[in-house]
């Protein structure tokens, strides 16, 4: 039979959804097991470096080395990538908390740069689902094929799935 | 065979599931929301379309399968 569900998705703290996983555990408790246990964060860096080396050179993006504020001076934390146009030459950090959580760094400074700052947390938020999908499709036995066209809105990402 | 295409656009993940015997695409729903959970992607169901799911009880496909 065949099923249409529509998502909502948003980047939050990695967590495990009980509910879903007692569903699961009635057909496929080591699969449940399996999920409650494994350490996700490995798997999350992998996908966040596909999915900048995935935007770098489309939407006029490039993969950058560092951000600085509007005064030039570099951050000095932890980050994980940088993507940068120039709309937004300061840069758009990205970071991995040791939990697992994705999150930006960047000088909002200019109403200039905020809309940039947006226009780039989502295309990256695009990519970095379409890496995970990717995965869990992998993690479910699944042969995956990802594809992506530029649309108005910026990226649309096409994942096909099979398996026997 | 079981297909599963993902159009993903704009914070949105519409899920196309294809050649599922019954009530199999629910459970390969769950497993696929929990893992996206498990690697820190927050999902609300916008929209699910139970009804093509349910109708037929997966007749075709269990005929289709020699079930």
């Amino acid at each position: 039979m065949s099923k249409i569900v529509i998502l909502d998705a948003h980047l939050g703290a990695p967590k495990i959804i009980d509910d879903l996983l007692q569903r699961i555990a009635v057909q496929d408790p080591s699969l449940a097991e399996w999920i409650r246990q494994f350490d996700p964060v490995p798997i999350i860096r992998e996908c966040v470096e596909n999915a900048l080396n995935r935007l770098d050179g489309t939407s006029g993006i490039r993969k950058g080395a560092a951000v600085m504020d509007y005064y030039g001076k570099t951050y000095t934390g932890r980050l994980d990538g940088v993507l940068r146009t120039a709309k937004l030459p300061n840069g758009l950090g990205i970071k991995i908390t040791g939990q697992g959580v994705v999150e930006f760094v960047a000088d909002k400074y200019e109403p200039d740069w905020r809309e940039e700052i947006e226009r780039l947390r989502g295309l990256f938020t695009d990519s970095l689902l379409a890496e995970i999908t990717s995965s869990i499709l992998q993690v479910l036995g699944y042969e995956v094929e990802i594809r992506s066209t530029n649309t108005q809105e910026g990226i649309a990402y096409s994942l096909e799935g099979v398996k026997q | 065979m079981k297909r599963v295409h993902i159009v993903i656009e704009a914070g949105k993940v519409n899920l196309d599931f294809n050649g599922f015997p019954g009530d199999a695409c629910s459970s390969e729903e769950n497993m696929i929301r929990a893992l996206y959970g498990k690697m820190g992607v927050e999902t609300d169901v916008e929209y699910s379309d139970n009804k093509r799911e349910t109708e037929f009880k997966g007749a075709a496909e269990r005929e289709r399968n020699g079930q």
